[in-house]
């Protein structure tokens, strides 16, 4: 059994680890928030352009051939953007992420014979990587707190121009979306070509039917529109990922709390045990060596 | 009945104006657009340059780098990929800018656009700031 010192000293190490844990919960809680109403001032801008995409097809530019729009007969050659954290500590944060990206690329490579190139977010994803020694196409800074929207930008102008050359043929975003407040998911989705999916928004405005004007005509404000659409994805999928690392810091680090404090309890209540069983064997030795003198 | 617009300004990382107004002057792509109420729906592309929003005698100066403005229902809605409220924007530091950008000597087509791009972004962030 351990002695009343060693009891003492573990009590004191858990104490002060539940400090830091707790103080590094708050910080992403902060933090949390921070990104949160970032996200949220980011959502009527991609809602709108939606809205506009949607007015652009109601009004029958269906049938623009965009390059951006444009599948490619045979994708061999596949590049995916993967969005990983820069720091660990975050429950399953990266490993979610990463492990849903190299499903993904298993799949596409060894079932479907493609060439899979990893474009990597985050110092996290790179690190792992490079331990499994799995080729990195390209490697960029996760910015965290400091992003803004014209470094998102760039690196959307940079996937397009790697798809309109010819460099890659599908381009897929592969981070943690943000379902809701509490739950956030690995998601993979494909950004290049742009698929024209019918959203709701689409429906509601199928239905009013308003006859806009378009200046300077329907097919430029649709192919000017387009980059800013995949710049906007690569932006909210950036801000979500950061929010979505900060959520889950904070649930792994509440957890740590929690569990550094039911420690505690525990040690405190055998270190209690200890001393009375110390304090009771010298009763018991004193009566002893009492009984033995009369 | 009040005659006004809801405007919105809004960048992809803000939101940068929200209110009712009388009378908006937009910079579109080949020059400066008005938009007063019972406007007909229109989406247009936006240019670099100034953007007036009026309500009775007070106006308020926004610059925006690029972009569309979208009106439909009496609502406007200037959706730029960058812009600025006349008060965030000072006089002296865009001077500075402005003249490190003039210093540059760009080598072939694209590094001249971009110089080109910056410097009448940085012009029309002047003129919305000498106001």
């Amino acid at each position: 059994m351990a002695t009343q010192r060693e009891i003492r000293k573990r009590i004191k190490s858990v104490t002060s680890t539940r400090k830091i844990t707790k103080t590094m919960e708050m910080v992403s809680t902060a933090k949390m928030k921070k990104m949160q109403s970032r996200l949220q001032m980011s959502k009527p801008y991609s809602e709108k352009i939606d809205r506009i995409i949607a007015h652009l097809r109601d009004s029958g530019v269906d049938d623009v051939v965009d390059p951006l729009l444009q599948e490619r007969a045979d994708p061999t050659r596949i590049l995916v953007l993967m969005v990983t954290g820069n720091r660990g500590l975050c429950g399953g944060f990266n490993t979610n992420v990463i492990d849903n990206t190299l499903n993904f690329k298993n799949r596409l490579a060894v079932e479907e014979g493609k060439e899979v190139l990893l474009y990597v977010v985050g110092k996290k994803g790179n690190s792992y990587l490079k331990f499994i020694e799995e080729p990195v196409y390209k490697y960029a800074q996760n910015l965290e707190d400091k992003l803004s929207f014209n470094d998102a930008s760039v690196m959307g102008s940079e996937l397009i121009s790697l798809f309109l050359n010819g460099e890659v043929d599908e381009v897929y975003l592969s981070s943690t979306k943000v379902v809701s407040t509490a739950s956030q998911k690995p998601a993979i989705q494909r950004i290049l070509p742009i698929t024209p999916e019918r959203t709701e928004i689409e429906q509601s405005v199928s239905e009013f039917h308003t006859q806009y004007i378009f200046e300077p005509s329907p097919y430029r404000i649709f192919s000017s529109l387009l980059p800013l659409y995949i710049k906007v994805k690569v932006y909210s999928s950036l801000l979500e990922s950061g929010y979505s690392e900060q959520f889950a810091r904070r649930v792994a680090m509440k957890n740590a709390t929690d569990a550094a404090t039911e420690m505690v309890r525990e040690l405190t209540i055998r270190y209690n045990r200890v001393r009375q069983a110390k304090i009771t064997n010298e009763i018991a030795e004193i009566v002893g060596g009492a009984a033995a003198l009369e | 009945m009040s005659m006004k617009l809801q405007c919105t300004i809004l960048t992809p990382d803000r939101i940068l104006y929200e209110g009712d107004i009388h009378f908006a002057v937009v910079q579109a792509y080949d020059g400066e657009a008005g938009f007063l109420y019972n406007h007909a729906p229109l989406v247009s592309e936006l240019g670099i340059g100034e953007v007036r929003l009026r309500t009775g005698e007070l106006t308020e100066f926004y610059t925006v780098e690029g972009g569309f403005v979208e009106i439909h229902d009496n609502k406007l809605v200037i959706l730029a990929e960058d812009a600025y409220a006349k008060a965030d924007l000072v006089k002296d530091e865009i001077e500075k800018e402005l003249a490190t950008v003039r210093a540059k000597e760009p080598k072939g087509y694209e590094e001249r656009l971009a110089v080109s791009i910056e410097l009448t972004k940085l012009k029309a962030r002047l003129k919305v700031a000498s106001r």
